[in-house]
């Protein structure tokens, strides 16, 4: 916060500490979300000039990181839409929906299908396990990694995607059900 | 209390049992919701297993990888934002030339007033003073003739002589010219 109040002061140095602070957790983030480093890195880009556009409209009463990871949930929402609709005119219609199984989903339903977790190699259920996550719903996984990897509370949840703490539980808890499920074979010895 | 069946259920009930299993797992829930949890895991092991099902699954996310922004992001991003703010005060530019120029004729208007207002107000002044306020030529003109005959007064040095003589009627016909101070 004492970097971003310089920053707002017009202290460049201040600004560039602050990117090296969150870099690598907003690219962490972006890249879960967006299932591309190059694409998260451009959208991290995007967040910091905006934050640097906005910086005198900084309310040191937020905290940082909730309007900096709510930057990055609006401009991954957006990209996702974006691609979402060049698939659409890409790919076409096949069996299992309209827009056809995603890679991930069926990677997930052959491998569950396959494999006990016990003989699957860490790397193969790194690879269940996001698929799992790219299963949830945008908000839920960003509910989830938020809460995972950020650790933040479900007030701090709230305020990043504008809902209130009861929504957050709501949310948080039937993403985890829906992970337990698709995640069922692993987990049980 | 939590109902030992609630979980299976697709009623209000069970999602509030689900719910709370997971906002109790991430220490969202008040002391006394805890309590109630753990009261109902301590009575059900089907519960139990339940919430040790959700807290595997949940140790399964930290088989994600962890992936971080490359060696030159930062040095790419800031590069980026000071092209932006460079192109931004650009842009900006003709409205500050705009405004300081409207802010120096707005000075210059003002000034110009004053200087009238100055010589407007100097002019009164003089026309005022020049009426009313009597100067040294004004009480020359008037004390004229008391000079023209101030020789003549001086020579007589005395009042009560001239009165005297004024008495008497002997220069009647030169009275008209000559007047007591």
């Amino acid at each position: 916060m004492q970097l971003m109040l310089r920053a707002r002061e017009g202290d460049d140095a201040a600004f560039a500490l602050l990117v090296e602070a969150y870099q690598d957790r907003l690219v962490g983030i972006l890249n879960h979300l967006v299932g591309d480093r190059e694409a998260a890195e451009d959208l991290a880009q995007d967040v910091f000039l905006r934050i640097h556009r906005a910086r005198d409209r900084y309310d040191p009463t937020a905290k940082l990181s909730t309007w900096l990871f709510r930057i990055a949930n609006n401009l991954a929402s957006n990209a996702r839409r974006n691609r979402g609709r060049r698939r659409e005119r890409q790919l076409p219609v096949q069996e299992s929906g309209p827009m056809g199984a995603r890679p991930a989903e069926k990677l997930l339903a052959e491998k569950s299908a396959l494999m006990p977790s016990r003989l699957m190699a860490r790397h193969e259920i790194r690879d269940v396990v996001r698929a799992a996550l790219e299963s949830l719903g945008e908000r839920q996984q960003m509910g989830v990694l938020l809460h995972k990897f950020e650790g933040m509370s479900y007030a701090d949840i709230g305020a990043t995607m504008d809902l209130s703490p009861s929504a957050v539980k709501s949310l948080l808890s039937r993403a985890r059900e829906k992970l337990k499920e698709q995640l069922a074979n692993y987990v049980q010895e | 209390m939590h109902e030992v069946n609630a979980m299976s259920d697709s009623n209000g009930g069970g999602n509030k049992l689900q719910s709370d299993l997971v906002a109790y797992l991430d220490g969202e829930l008040s002391d006394r919701a805890c309590m109630e949890i753990e009261q109902t895991l301590a009575e059900n092991p089907r519960i139990r297993c339940e919430m040790e099902l959700l807290e595997r699954t949940w140790e399964l996310l930290d088989t994600l990888p962890v992936s971080k922004a490359s060696e030159s992001f930062s040095q790419r991003t800031l590069s980026v934002i000071s092209q932006s703010s460079m192109a931004a005060v650009k842009d900006q530019t003709p409205a500050v030339t705009t405004s300081r120029s409207w802010s120096i004729d707005r000075d210059t208007w003002l000034a110009a007033g004053l200087s009238m207002a100055l010589t407007l107000t100097a002019i009164l002044c003089f026309a005022v003073t020049n009426r009313w306020m009597p100067t040294e030529t004004d009480r020359l003109v008037r004390d004229l003739p008391l000079l023209i005959k101030l020789e003549m007064y001086e020579e007589v040095s005395s009042p009560e002589y001239l009165n005297t003589l004024k008495q008497s009627r002997l220069f009647d016909d030169q009275s008209s010219s000559v007047e007591s101070p």
